[in-house]
């Protein structure tokens, strides 16, 4: 088993096999060897450690992206790979809560969770114009009159058919 | 006062200060308010957009989300084979994204990476996109040439410039004619990493301009790494000197029809790397027998060969007799027009010579109305066929040559499964089931070809047929005499 303790202090005891799916865990266990030393995470709040590790629990067992995958490898699996239904229902979550989960994924080194973190987010955006972007992430518009007079220029290009 | 209070407080003051002062403000101080005022609303608009979860996000993260949201799940629309002219590159969701806001758009144009694929129609938007985003890295340029640029000395302005970067070209023509300086542009081109080329014309008539450019562009522009060619709407003239690295080749001839066969023979002769061949709308009849004389091309790479809206069966088989394919090729035929009787006996004749179907084991028949559809899998080959045949009246007795041609096109003793979809008598297709004797899976489906066969007494004979076939045993009734291997039955 192996100890985490999270930025507000929360301590968490997990499997061993669920905590290496985190690439930053295993490689302090690694390091460190046979030990009861609790692993610190002041990048990650218990209540998203806590998602985090529903999302390792459920893909325990599963083969890890290899770590000398190469570009195009990673290229591959971030494109054949959909969301499944599970992983769906798992981020469908606040966006508090998706932007924190796909930061402490990337943190912790956990590249599935990041790819269906991402895809999310992608997912939200597609299709969707400059103005309904904004009003989903609470964005404000922020450019300039001399950056607004390039957009509407670049508008005509996107319009240019 | 914490610090909300006190701005917001500031606030207020100032909108007390400017109610009791506009009608003594000069109009140039006024402007000047206006700026400033400007100036400090976009200031508070970072500090919001900094602080919002989405832009927490660091930039590699963003940058991911970016390239998953520009992802298109159907093919690249650039070249859509054999039906459309052209496609333009889709960069309005691209350009979209770098319109939401400051930090979203730094991110986007402070990675090359996404402006790598564009599309570039006038000289402002290719200088942005080509020189300044893209740069320094590779890229994939499609560039639709404006009919306003085909008279000038400068028509092909943007290539020159970024020749050393270029991937790949697709590069549509207008229908207008007078390419002469096109012509002169193109000879003195040189593009050194360029691996994919794409010549199409945004009009289906007169294709000179085309040829020019093809004929310019392909023998006297140095491309040595070119390795995947299309040519849609090929005109009168094939180059015969395509580089031998060729891999990909595409020609459709959907307007025109006088390129010999011998001449597209004698070009795939030096395309030994050759791994997809795909031709469209070829009708060269005359020229058919061509093919038939001299030592069969190799082709020893090819790993598909495709042929569609092929006028017939024969045009499609002439084709590829004179060609020594691999037996892990797979050969797709799609939407072939016309067959008949004839054409199926020749198609006895060249399908079963073909390495695609040697290793079958799983194979398909789906005759309805007058079209014919046959999928054949094999652990490392596959053969389709899909055919119009060439009449409805003339349908049961072409589907009846086709089924029994069947034991010469197919090594139907190994197939462990087989499809029948079709309208024909039980007594028939029992003759095809006794050659299946490793057949396991078997699924037989009566088609009707009108409402008024359905459930008639034929249909009904004839599943009684093969069901009554299929249960009779051996004189010691342990084993069927057809299909003794079968496991699963569906009719």
């Amino acid at each position: 088993m192996v100890l985490l303790v999270t930025s507000d202090n929360e301590q968490f005891v997990v499997d061993k096999e669920v905590a290496e799916r985190s690439v930053l865990i295993k490689n302090m266990l690694e390091d460190v060897g046979e030990s009861d030393q609790p692993i610190p995470l002041p990048n990650v709040s218990s209540s998203v450690l806590k998602k985090v590790l529903e999302y390792c629990e459920h893909h325990r067992g599963e083969p890890l992206p290899a770590a000398d995958a190469d570009a195009s490898q990673d290229e591959t699996r971030k494109r054949t790979t959909d969301i499944s239904e599970w992983d769906q229902k798992f981020i469908t979550v606040d966006q508090e809560m998706l932007f924190e989960i796909i930061l402490a994924a990337n943190y912790l080194d956990i590249k599935p969770l990041l790819d269906v973190g991402c895809k999310t987010v992608a997912n939200m955006i597609k299709g969707k114009t400059p103005e309904e972007i904004r009003k989903l992430f609470n964005i404000v518009n922020d450019f300039t009159p001399e950056e607004e007079a390039q957009i509407k220029k670049e508008n005509e290009w996107a319009e240019d058919r | 006062m914490n610090s909300d209070d006190n701005f917001l407080d500031v606030i207020n003051q100032l909108q007390d200060a400017f109610i009791t002062c506009r009608k003594s403000m000069s109009l140039t101080s006024l402007h000047k308010s206006i700026e400033t005022i400007h100036r400090l609303k976009i200031t508070v608009c970072r500090e919001v957009n900094d602080r919002v979860p989405v832009n927490t996000l660091p930039d590699e993260i963003l940058l991911e989300v970016f390239k998953q949201s520009l992802l298109r799940k159907d093919p690249c629309r650039t070249v859509v084979l054999g039906f459309r002219s052209y496609g333009r590159v889709e960069t309005r969701p691209l350009l979209l994204l770098t319109h939401v806001c400051r930090q979203w758009r730094s991110t986007a144009l402070a990675h090359s990476v996404l402006w790598q694929r564009i599309d570039c129609r006038n000289l402002e938007q290719f200088e942005e996109f080509a020189l300044r985003r893209s740069a320094p890295g590779p890229i994939s340029l499609f560039y639709l040439v404006p009919p306003s640029r085909l008279h000038t000395s400068n028509l092909l302005f943007p290539i020159p410039s970024l020749a050393d970067r270029l991937r790949r070209l697709d590069i549509a023509y207008p229908a207008e004619a007078g390419y002469d300086n096109l012509h002169e542009r193109l000879r003195s081109m040189h593009c050194p990493n360029l691996e994919c080329l794409t010549v199409t014309k945004s009009n289906a008539s007169s294709d000179y301009a085309n040829l020019a450019v093809l004929r310019t562009l392909i023998c006297q522009a140095k491309l040595p790494r070119l390795c995947a060619l299309a040519m849609t709407h090929v005109s009168e003239w094939l180059p015969s000197d395509l580089p031998p690295s060729l891999t990909h080749l595409f020609l459709s001839f959907l307007h025109y029809n006088g390129i010999p066969l011998s001449s597209i023979l004698n070009i795939l002769a030096h395309l030994p790397a050759l791994e997809i061949l795909h031709i469209s709308h070829y009708n060269q009849v005359a020229q058919m027998a061509d093919g038939q004389h001299g030592e069969p091309i190799q082709l020893p790479r090819l790993k598909l060969i495709i042929l569609v809206n092929m006028p017939s069966l024969a045009r499609s088989l002439a084709l590829m007799r004179p060609l020594a394919i691999p037996s892990s090729c797979r050969v797709y035929l799609h939407h072939l027009y016309r067959s008949d009787s004839a054409t199926s006996m020749l198609a006895d004749s060249v399908i079963s010579g073909l390495p695609a179907t040697e290793n079958t084991n799983r194979l398909t028949l789906d005759a309805r109305f007058s079209n014919l559809e046959i999928v054949a899998d094999g652990p490392s080959s596959g053969f389709w066929l899909n055919v119009k045949l060439s009449s409805a009246a003339g349908t049961e007795e072409d589907r009846s040559v086709w089924l029994s041609g069947l034991p010469t096109m197919f090594p139907l003793s190994t197939l462990s499964s087989l499809q029948l979809r079709l309208n024909l008598p039980g007594s028939t297709i029992a003759q095809i089931l006794r050659e299946t004797i490793c057949l396991t899976t078997l699924e037989v489906m009566i088609v009707f070809d009108d409402a008024t066969q359905h459930g008639g007494a034929d249909s009904e004979d004839s599943l009684i047929h093969i069901c009554h076939a299929l249960s009779q045993d051996d004189n010691r009734g342990s084993q069927s005499i057809l299909c003794p291997a079968l496991h699963s039955l569906t009719i």
